[in-house]
């Protein structure tokens, strides 16, 4: 479980997020909200991003969420797939997700790990020679969301927050998504979707649907992302 | 505000001489002079004390040689440190003066300043207060009155020794001290007229002001003194523009800025400088030494300098912003053509010592014909000035084979701050000429096209009625550049 | 006797002037030495003063090399080389050079030095004539020019050690020529071998003649503690059509001034490459001069330095294009990460360009690690010291 209390969010003191009180269980929860509201910055601020400030209490899996470090929460099991991946020179593809498997403790071997790289790169339709490239540089927004889907993939986290993920996806690789979070779901995970992509919602089993208002937070079930998809956000108001 | 109706090719339309009536020093300089001015001026005795301070240092100090320009030595007892037309008070100002302002198109009367109505109409709100200066003196300026109602005090600096003097004691060298360097202890020796403002706590300066500098007198130099004082929550865009006629000697004007910010003021400070060139053979031309410096003294305090300079045989200035105020930005955007036989070495300096400070400079260079255009550049970020930031572009356009220098410093002193800076030299992009001659522009205007796109950065920065101005002034100049 | 005599770099043109430093270098014969440019540079000195305090020097910190106490000594304790033993193809020292016999045997490499036969070094004088920089001094006080020449189409792989064999304080001061012959294939290793506690100064020509291609792996050894130095001046002429490429790597020795004078003429390749991981409270400064003669040609200017601790970089980079040099393609980069609040970096690139026909650009940044790129990795899991390690290792890649 994913359990937040009175989360409060703010940069450089002016206050993003106010008082989140919202549970998460294994399972698939959407959250929508307006943009700019602050979506991102709930899934960035779980993760510890330094730019927020927080305040309140985040339990997750019966630990304390905010008293760890990114790096900490994410060997706990969190995992964030960023809406706007970070390119990173001189770092490979591979090299990286190497590295990330390394920090969990992974004990698989090298040309394994190598191979199931190859394996999703090839799944995912990106280049042969994808594990040598440069970590998102000059990689279109698909390929970099490619990336993220490889890293969720192979880190196999116990929760994954995906920041519209869907963007810049083509069909092929938006059936993977569905797919991998179908099975995720299955595997007990808590899988937190930030979309508003009607195409993505309808082929899931969406078990919450949490709408971020400007000032208020209301929670439902796949209904509420229907009628606001169909209504407008204005409804919750 | 210069004349931008020239037919003729590359001709210096400004190079007239006015012929009036004028009283003048012999010329010299020696501390016998420097109190002479001080007494024809009827100045307060901290002036004088003031001028006699930095005669006696210069008297210890030599003319600079660092900087990439050559120059036929100035013979500094051959110029005369005061020449001003002769004429009671303002308002018995000589017709030929005034003609001349007019014929550079100058507005000095206030009804001609509501730009070009004929009838005064109440509700039509000045944009452009006007201080006119020739040669030493200051002629007229428009609209005082209209800005002293807000408190705004927008007035020679002459004037402003005589009815400001505690304001102007407690600003005047503390940017810019005399012993900073050759030519401004010149100055603070012998500065005979400028342009004082000061803007009251929360007031934004509602109009442009403006002052426009004309040399005349042969054999002079001009040593202006600026000071503009923009105290908390205020607001002010100056421009100055300045010409002079086309003589054959050279001209030296050492002119000394000093800007003033304090808690979040913001000065924008904009130049359009088309002093006389010299001719093709480099013969004549103003020699333009000028100390430019901007303190941001409060918090969050803004001050941008912005500048086009096309003209001056030979061009040594850097204005520069010392950002003390935390959180405070300074900018620097500027091009600057050279061709001929012109030489300029120019540049800025960003000291930052307050923490969060920020700075950007763009300058654009322009060379042809056989001149030199250099871009001296330092960036500082010291100890203290944590979580700053600079960013730097600096571009040569060279339209000939003429030499294009980049010399920029940058030097950090703590972990927290961030420093980018990127220069680039070339020619003009023949596939942008030739896609553009492609739609129908013939080679002149394809060029002027490219280049404005090239100066597109720094024009935006100045102030709406005077971006028109600079675009035309751009393309008199680069007449002839390409062929 | 043991005759022991201390003196600091300030005294050093005064020490050779009045004989007590003996320069070796004009008392021999015209054509096995460099007298002209050992009068050259004495001249010079005598003109224009001490080397050391000219402001060349003003961003490079260094006071330490003007206290730096040297001690020459009569009794010099020369360290004994076994061309069996070691693992280098050549050591360069002052006046001497160790190789194995059988390196020469292929006829493609040339060892020079004094003493060998037939050896006629005054052809290079000229390009050790003053340059107003401590190179002078390195001229001055070196013992005899020492090289290496490779023979035109010649294809080597050398490794080559600049030590001193010598085991006091003294300062040890190389001039070498490393001369490729026309369309010569070379790689060369080279490696500056730390003396503790000492100042070490070499001069070093490399004609690299038409149509070859060189690359040259420079490293700098480093020792924790002592308070050596390292100031290499080289310069390098690319006659048309070669090919050159310098990679140097460097924990910056205590202090380490490497200055890279490039004059290249046309259609050539060069490629100047620094890495430098600089902490503690080491000092190293790198100046390249890359000067366009010919036309059409390439260069690339890309030096990288991580700055630690109290440690201090500066890079003074220069691009000068001729009027002739059309069709030039230079590029120059400088990136600093400053890691410590102590650390500091001076950068200065410069662009001196006399033709419109070019293509120039330069860049540099001064900065931290980047957040963003810090707060990804930790977002998988790696651990903030490992990450802060991965990036900069990223950061002096490429």
């Amino acid at each position: 479980m994913l359990v937040t209390q009175e989360f409060t969010v703010k940069v450089n003191d002016e206050i993003i997020l106010d008082n989140i009180n919202l549970e998460f269980g294994p399972g698939i929860h959407i959250i929508m909200g307006p943009n700019g509201v602050g979506k991102s910055t709930f899934a960035h601020a779980l993760m510890g991003n330094p730019k927020y400030q927080t305040d309140g209490a985040v339990e997750f899996h019966g630990k304390d969420l905010l008293a760890m470090e990114t790096w900490e929460r994410s060997r706990a099991g969190m995992f964030m797939s960023f809406q706007n991946p970070t390119p990173i020179s001189g770092l490979s593809n591979f090299q990286f997700v190497k590295q990330c498997l390394d920090a969990n403790n992974s004990k698989i071997s090298l040309a394994e790990k190598l191979n199931d790289f190859r394996n999703h790169t090839y799944n995912l339709r990106l280049t042969e020679d994808w594990d040598k490239k440069q970590l998102n540089v000059e990689a279109s927004g698909g390929e970099k969301k490619k990336n993220e889907l490889i890293q969720m993939l192979m880190l196999n986290p116990k929760c994954v927050i995906l920041d519209e993920p869907d963007s810049g996806l083509d069909v092929d690789a938006l059936q993977t998504l569905t797919k991998t979070i179908e099975d995720f779901a299955k595997e007990d995970k808590i899988v937190i979707i930030i979309s508003h992509y009607e195409n993505l919602i309808k082929n899931l089993n969406v078990d919450s649907v949490t709408i971020l208002g400007k000032d208020k937070t209301v929670r439902g079930d796949v209904e509420l992302a229907y009628s606001v998809l169909e209504e407008g956000f204005s409804i919750i108001e | 505000m210069t004349d931008l109706n020239s037919i003729q090719e590359n001709k210096y339309t400004a190079g007239f001489e006015t012929i009036t009536d004028s009283e003048s020093f012999e010329p010299g300089l020696s501390e016998d002079i420097v109190k002479k001015l001080s007494a024809i001026k009827n100045e307060p005795e901290w002036v004088t004390e003031f001028r006699l301070k930095a005669f006696a240092h210069l008297q210890t100090i030599k003319e600079p040689t660092w900087a990439h320009v050559n120059y036929a030595p100035i013979d500094y007892q051959a110029l005369s440190y005061y020449s001003a037309p002769k004429f009671r008070n303002k308002e018995d100002i000589p017709q030929e003066i005034l003609d001349t302002f007019e014929k550079l198109g100058v507005p000095l009367h206030e009804r001609d300043a509501l730009l070009g109505i004929e009838n005064k109409n109440e509700n039509i709100i000045p944009t452009v207060a006007v201080d006119a200066v020739f040669d030493s003196v200051s002629i007229a300026t428009t609209f005082q009155e209209e800005l002293k109602k807000q408190g705004i005090i927008f007035c020679s600096i002459s004037e402003a020794i005589q009815e400001h003097s505690e304001l102007v004691k407690e600003y005047l060298g503390s940017v810019i001290p005399a012993k900073d360097n050759y030519f401004a202890c010149l100055n603070s020796a012998v500065f005979t007229d400028g342009t004082f403002c000061y803007i009251p706590k929360g007031v934004k300066c509602p109009m442009e002001l403006n002052t426009y500098f004309r040399i005349n007198a042969r054999n002079t130099g001009q040593f202006e003194r600026t000071l503009i004082i923009a105290d908390a929550d205020s607001y002010v865009s100056y421009l100055e523009g300045c010409t002079a006629p086309a003589y054959d000697e050279n001209t030296l004007h050492a002119a000394v800025v000093e800007l003033v910010t304090h808690d979040r003021a913001e000065i924008k400070y904009s130049t359009v400088q088309n002093w006389y060139p010299g001719d093709e053979n480099g013969v004549g031309g103003v020699l333009n030494f000028v100390t430019k410096r901007g303190l941001c003294k409060g918090e969050s305090s803004k001050i941008s300098w912005t500048q086009v300079e096309t003209g001056s045989a030979v061009t040594w200035k850097y204005p520069s912003c010392i950002l003390r105020g935390d959180n405070s930005v300074g900018e620097f955007y500027s091009v600057a053509v050279t061709k001929g036989k012109q030489q300029a070495d120019t540049g800025t300096k960003m000291l930052h010592v307050g923490k969060n400070t920020k700075s950007t400079i763009v300058s654009k260079g322009i060379s042809f014909g056989d001149s030199s255009n250099t871009y001296r550049g330092q960036v500082r970020i010291g100890k203290t000035a944590t979580n700053s930031r600079n960013y730097t572009q600096c571009d040569s356009l060279m339209l000939d084979n003429s030499k294009a220098l980049t010399l920029p410093v940058v030097s950090q002193y703590n972990n927290s701050s961030i420093v980018e800076h990127e220069a680039s030299a070339g020619k003009l992009s023949e596939e942008a000429l030739f896609y553009l001659q492609s739609r129908g522009l013939d080679e002149e205007n394809a060029v002027n096209c490219v280049v404005n796109g090239f100066c597109k950065d720094v024009f935006q920065k100045l102030p709406l009625e005077f971006a028109a101005e600079a675009n035309k002034l751009l393309s008199v100049t680069l007449e002839g550049a390409v062929g | 006797m043991n005759k022991q005599l201390s003196y600091t770099l300030k005294e050093l043109p005064e020490l050779i002037k009045i004989g007590i430093r003996d320069n070796l270098v004009t008392s021999k014969s015209s054509d096995k030495w460099f007298p002209d440019a050992v009068t050259n540079c004495l001249e010079s000195i005598q003109n224009n003063g001490n080397p050391l305090l000219s402001s060349f020097y003003k961003n490079m910190n260094i006071d330490k090399l003007k206290t730096h106490v040297n001690t020459a000594s009569d009794l010099k304790n020369t360290k004994k080389w076994d061309s069996d033993e070691q693992t280098f193809d050549i050591v360069m020292d002052e006046g001497k050079v160790h190789y194995s016999k059988f390196l020469e045997y292929g006829k493609n490499i040339t060892v020079m030095q004094p003493y060998k036969k037939y050896m006629k070094f005054n052809k290079y004088q000229s390009y050790f004539n003053s340059k107003n920089r401590l190179s002078d001094l390195c001229t001055l006080n070196s013992t005899g020019p020492v090289g290496v020449k490779f023979t035109k189409d010649s294809v080597q792989d050398i490794s080559i050690c600049y030590a001193n064999t010598f085991e006091d304080n003294d300062i040890t001061c190389i001039t070498a020529i490393i001369e490729v012959g026309k369309n010569a294939t070379i790689n060369l290793e080279e490696y500056f071998e730390n003396k503790k506690d000492s100042i070490k100064m070499y001069n070093l020509i490399y004609l690299i003649k038409d149509g070859s291609k060189v690359v040259i792996n420079r490293k700098y050894d480093l020792e924790q503690k002592d308070n050596s130095a390292n100031i290499v001046e080289s310069r390098i002429i690319q006659f048309p059509n070669s090919n050159f490429t310098l990679n140097v790597t460097g924990e910056g020795s205590k202090h380490t001034q490497d200055i890279v004078d490039v004059e290249v003429y046309n259609d050539c390749f060069t490629s100047i490459l620094g890495s430098f991981n600089c902490f503690d409270n080491v000092t190293n400064n790198m100046v390249v001069d890359m000067h366009h003669k010919g036309h059409n040609s390439f260069s690339r200017v890309d030096v990288k330095s991580i700055v630690d601790d109290s440690a201090h970089s500066s890079f003074l980079g220069k691009i000068t294009v001729d009027k002739e040099a059309e069709g030039v393609d230079a590029e120059l980069f400088n990136k600093n990460l400053l890691l410590s609040n102590k650390a500091t970096a001076i950068t200065e690139p410069q662009l001196d360009i006399n033709t419109k026909e070019i293509n120039c650009k330069h860049g540099c940044t001064v900065s931290n690690i980047d957040k963003d790129e810090l707060y990804y990795l930790e977002s998988r899991g790696i651990e903030t010291t490992w990450a802060e390690e991965t990036l900069k290792k990223c950061f002096l890649t490429i």
